[in-house]
């Protein structure tokens, strides 16, 4: 084995959860490999590329550069095409994802990461608590291994770990950048139906005030081949039928709980792979960087000269489970919920918020007044908000 | 019968392997591979397909 394929700790996967692990990882004086499948940082995003300000300022800094709008309005559309506005629904940003992850992935090498880019891990196995990655450019050793690999999380099949998603649990989209639109650049919009989206949503985030990332993601039990390819067409000529669209992606968002255990021996999951997102809405980036740091922070720490202590590890699942696990539980069960949604119900819902006095409506208002008619819905959720 | 990736329509996003309980499809350098003794035709990664770029041979002698 060359010394210089031997590290520390090797990350796969330089996503989001994967950069912040590795850079940090890095910073507190370990030696990292990062090895991502793709040539290029980032692309192509399958992502709406919505973050909110809140769970991101507690991972990173948001630079301005990578900062495309700032969004403080959620318009929610109901089947019917009535829609409520919700201020303060969405405080955030729609991001430059490719040039906020090629900066993030920069820093990490400044701090001494190696990046091998556009190789992809063909397989991976522990001998003897030292971890193996196998690549077309050599195999690549490590002491603690930190799989980021994204919504397939193949890796971690190989370490035992059952990270096939059910149906139920994965939604599967289909998103474009569309232009030569007029939209509000500072209100981001979802639209609720069974026909438009069975089981899930239509997104749209703004990326100028004359373009945007549009996409949708339906439930995987409900998709057809192509279904979710065909109704963003729909939608897409239905409402902006003089779109330029630029680009059209496939991709699939996991909408499960988190893998249990994130920690086995010396290997970590972090990110899509681990299914660290809200369950609700999908949103995954601020979940990512969370995870990833801690996940880098621990690997460092557990490292003491040739031994990597794999209980110090665990500690990161803890801090996971601390922070946003429970957020988590409560999306997931949100989500179950909502699936019971009829095309009928949510317009009568939308209906009754519009005749109520103009003013602050917050989301969780407005699941209280969905569940207040839907008593055993509210009971599902009610254990989980009340523990 | 044998499932059959049209490479011309997939985008490579690997929904489909996400949701094979059998663990039988892996995809290297932009091809993919269906493992055909460990796929049990539970059509979960045809029907996920975004683009619709799986679809079932029947006329494969497998």
């Amino acid at each position: 084995m060359s010394e210089q394929n031997s590290f520390d700790i090797v990350v796969v996967g330089g996503g989001p959860a994967g950069i912040m692990a590795a850079q940090h990882a890095s910073k507190n004086g370990k030696s990292v490999c990062l090895i991502d499948r793709k040539e290029k940082i980032g692309y192509p995003v399958r992502c709406g590329e919505g973050i909110g300000l809140k769970g991101f300022g507690i991972s990173n800094s948001i630079r301005d550069e990578w900062i495309r709008c700032r969004v403080n309005t959620l318009e929610l559309f109901a089947p019917s095409g009535k829609s409520v506005s919700i201020r303060n629904g969405f405080n955030g940003f729609v991001v430059d994802r490719i040039k906020m992850e090629t900066d993030m992935t920069n820093e990490a090498v400044q701090d001494g990461t190696c990046f091998i880019a556009g190789t992809e891990v063909t397989d991976a196995f522990a001998n003897k608590n030292i971890y193996s990655c196998v690549t077309s450019k050599g195999t690549f050793t490590c002491k603690c291994l930190i799989l980021a690999d994204g919504i397939e999380s193949r890796i971690a099949r190989n370490f035992g770990w059952k990270t096939a998603l059910s149906l139920n649990d994965i939604h599967t989209c289909a998103t474009a950048v569309v232009s030569n639109i007029a939209i509000k650049d500072d209100s981001c919009a979802l639209y609720l139906g069974q026909k438009k989206a069975p089981g899930g949503f239509i997104w749209i985030f703004p990326r100028s005030d004359t373009s945007a990332n549009i996409g949708l993601g339906i439930s995987g039990k409900y998709s057809t081949p192509g279904k979710p390819m065909e109704l963003l067409n729909n939608f897409l000529s239905a409402h902006f039928p003089k779109a330029t669209i630029t680009e059209v992606h496939a991709g699939g968002v996991p909408m499960g709980r988190w893998v249990r255990p994130l920690v086995k021996d010396g290997v970590m999951l972090v990110g899509d792979a681990a299914r660290q997102m809200n369950c609700l809405n999908g949103a995954g980036i601020n979940y990512s960087l969370f995870a990833g740091k801690a996940a880098g922070i621990i690997a460092a720490q557990s490292i003491n000269g040739d031994t990597c202590n794999h209980k110090i590890l665990k500690r990161y699942e803890k801090i996971w489970a601390r922070e946003f696990g429970k957020q988590q539980e409560r999306s997931y069960a949100l989500k179950e919920a909502m699936i019971h949604f009829t095309d009928d119900f949510m317009n009568e819902m939308a209906d009754s918020i519009l005749m109520q006095k103009e003013g602050k409506m917050s989301l969780m208002k407005l699941f209280l007044k969905a569940f207040s008619s839907k008593p055993f819905l509210m009971y599902k959720v009610y254990k989980l908000f009340s523990s | 019968m044998k499932i059959i990736v049209s490479s011309e329509f997939c985008d490579m996003c690997g929904t489909f392997i996400t949701v094979c309980q059998r663990n039988a499809i892996s995809m290297h350098n932009d091809s993919v591979f269906i493992d055909q003794k460990r796929c049990v035709y539970c059509k979960h990664c045809i029907n996920v397909c975004p683009v619709a770029a799986l679809k079932i041979d029947k006329q494969s002698g497998e």
